[in-house]
């Protein structure tokens, strides 16, 4: 790949050169700039940048931004891990048995269509506004991503690997472990993405929803209180977030995984 | 052959065994699901209030249009043809940001992409901009057009247009250079390029993202409507969810997923299948 | 011996051990974020308490009457914050009584960056 090179250059760590992401936010700042100027009631419909850059500091200075901050990222990373936890065991376990499968398929799929935002109302009449509730609705829509990709994984392996390894005498438990969980590493390298992104969009509708503190209710009642530059800063920061996220754990995740555990096939 | 066996082997015939195998097999969970419910509501295992009575929900759907005047007000969206009404709000905004959202979004998109440079510039603003959810915009939204259907449609035409644009600016990047110039060396003019190079090069991306864009568009119209929607769907279970009319909430959750699933299945995949899978651009496995 | 299972050119990927995989440093990098943010916080906070208030600490009682002073006027956040150890009192300028924290909140308090220092309520 790199011959052993160990120099990070600053492309490599933006993914495209530097000078074009710098024009291109200076470009932005600056339309949006001169918008904000030439619009009447700049601080309700579309404050300066220089409003939202100080709305920033106080909001830093005074605590208020890195606590909703962490909230949003511990709810994003417990329900994550949990709708993981549950989605790839429940997809290995659909992928072997061909039966289970078809079983199963119609009516995931029939709940998939109800989206994590439709079951909130009755998640919200059961538990009320709480925790659990944003918990919930995480968990229900970061589970269908992968659950449907660890299924076509483990029914993508190819059945060379599995008679293979039943003829040397393997258990059902080592034909998991050595052929379909390996075999079906990749696609749940995939779903683990899809389904992360997913959690994220459901992190930020379930504080807007439940009212529980966090980037979401940071926008929520930003917009209630007349504080547009809050709304934008919010929005800055979910979009940010999700960039690094995505760009620097979700995708490397997957590319590396796949590098190391993919098929020849793909 | 006794004429059950007859029958059974005509319909097997007609359907095919395995389409019956999967067919029997996958509705086993929903019958499963109903019987549960419905033991539900007989033992009483859990109060009402968390899980309606099956026979509760088919008439919620009465109750609630039950001051219709008559099946032609309906269609007029009257005033107390309450459940139909919040139908055809959701439909009709759907409707009309696929309509202007759409178009919008693959023609700005193929613009970006047909420079090079230009496409490069414009990436990150594609990327960041789809980054930040179309739920996220939402008070944004209520900030510049109030709480009302302006909202709603926004921000499902926001969404639709984004995905749109940056799928379509890749697919356009992704055509391969040797066409362009085949078609200019042959003397084709731009709307040659745009029109025999950029749009069926970029198809795949674009129908992969118009299915994408509806989907994530749809349910982004949902959570708008819940928090700044004066009328659809979204808002019909949000409310009826604050005053604990669980039967409404559960009548409506039905409804969103039928009409996706409806949309996704009649629509969007034999669009997918009768456009890219039909001219073989992109290769599924089965 | 060079086989398939080491020989560099062959697998390339096998160089890079998985402490170097872009998604382990990214993890390794934000753990070692937030334990600096936590340890600044460890490190300073018995700074903002008192000798008064470490003394009334030391004695070791189930509850205490403190005085926090933030580096501001406390807002709506801060309160709720307040609200979660203990009752409150009452605010007068910057500072704000609360009633009835425990020992162990008292120093989780101390911890955040944006309080100025926490004093023992007079009286008692």
């Amino acid at each position: 790949m790199r011959d052993g090179r160990k120099v990070l250059t600053a492309r490599d760590l933006l993914g495209v050169p530097v000078i074009n992401l710098v024009l291109v936010i200076i470009c932005l700042i600056g339309l949006w700039w001169l918008v904000s100027a030439s619009i009447e009631n700049p601080d309700r419909y579309l404050p300066s940048p220089l409003a939202v850059a100080m709305s920033s500091i106080d909001m830093i200075e005074k605590g208020v931004l890195p606590s909703y901050f962490s909230d949003t990222l511990v709810r994003l990373v417990i329900g994550s891990i949990i709708g993981l936890a549950v989605g790839i065991p429940f997809g290995l376990l659909l992928g072997i048995n061909r039966t289970v499968s078809d079983i199963f398929y119609p009516i995931m799929n029939f709940f998939q269509s109800v989206s994590g935002i439709a079951i909130f109302p009755i998640i919200v009449i059961w538990w009320g506004n709480s925790d659990e509730t944003v918990l919930a609705v995480i968990l229900y829509t970061s589970f269908f991503p992968i659950a449907f990709s660890v299924l076509s994984g483990a029914r993508e392996v190819p059945m060379q690997y599995l008679n293979a390894v039943r003829t040397m005498g393997a258990s059902r438990y080592r034909i998991i472990r050595d052929v379909l969980v390996p075999g079906a590493l990749p696609h749940i390298a995939t779903g683990s993405r899809l389904s992360i992104g997913f959690a994220w969009r459901a992190v930020i509708a379930g504080e807007m929803l439940a009212g529980r503190e966090g980037l979401g209710w940071m926008i929520f009642t930003g917009q209630d209180a007349d504080l547009t530059a809050q709304v934008i800063l919010g929005m800055i920061m979910i979009g940010v977030t999700w960039i690094i996220l995505d760009h620097y754990l979700l995708r490397p995740f997957e590319a590396d995984t796949i590098e190391r555990w993919g098929l020849v096939q793909r | 052959m006794s004429i059950i066996d007859k029958t059974w082997i005509g319909i097997q015939r007609r359907f095919g065994r395995q389409r019956i195998r999967k067919f029997a097999l996958g509705s086993i969970p929903f019958i499963v699901l109903i019987g549960t419910w419905q033991a539900n509501s007989t033992f009483g295992w859990l109060p009402p209030v968390f899980i309606p009575e099956l026979g509760a929900v088919w008439e919620a759907a009465f109750t609630l249009q039950e001051d219709c005047p008559s099946t032609g007000a309906i269609f007029a969206m009257h005033n107390d043809c309450l459940l139909t009404n919040h139908i055809f709000s959701s439909i009709n905004r759907v409707a009309l940001a696929a309509l202007i959202g759409l178009p919008l979004g693959i023609f700005f998109g193929i613009l970006a992409g047909m420079n090079r440079t230009v496409s490069r510039f414009l990436e990150p603003v594609g990327v960041f901009a789809n980054s930040i959810s179309g739920i996220a915009w939402i008070p944004l939204a209520i900030v510049w057009f109030g709480v009302g259907w302006m909202t709603t449609l926004f921000i499902m035409l926001n969404t639709i247009f984004w995905l749109l644009f940056f799928n379509a600016m890749l697919g356009v990047r992704g055509v391969s250079k040797v066409y362009e110039n085949s078609v200019l060396t042959m003397g084709g003019n731009r709307w040659h390029l745009i029109f025999q190079v950029y749009l069926p090069g970029a198809m795949p991306s674009i129908i992969a993202g118009i299915r994408m864009s509806m989907g994530f568009g749809w349910r982004a119209l949902i959570a708008a409507e819940m928090i700044g929607g004066t009328s659809g769907l979204g808002f019909m279970i949000f409310t009826s969810a604050q005053d604990f009319k669980i039967e409404e909430v559960f009548l409506g959750v039905i409804l969103i997923s039928l009409i996706w699933i409806a949309t996704d299945r009649y629509l969007l995949a034999p669009l997918e299948k009768w456009t890219i899978h039909r001219w073989g651009m992109v290769w599924k496995p089965e | 011996m060079a086989d398939a299972t080491t020989d560099t050119a062959m697998l390339g990927f096998r160089t890079r051990r998985w402490y170097q995989r872009r998604d382990v440093v990214f993890i390794i990098v934000v753990t070692a974020i937030v334990a600096v943010y936590y340890a600044y916080g460890y490190v300073t906070g018995p700074g903002r308490i008192t000798a008064e208030l470490h003394a009334a600490l030391d004695a070791d009682p189930k509850r205490m009457n403190i005085v926090i002073t933030p580096k501001f006027a406390p807002e709506q956040f801060h309160m709720a914050v307040f609200q979660k150890y203990g009752s409150m009192r009452g605010t007068e300028g910057m500072a704000a009584t609360l009633y009835r924290v425990k020992p162990a909140d008292v120093r989780r308090l101390s911890r955040r960056y944006w309080i100025e220092k926490i004093d023992l309520a007079p009286g008692k």
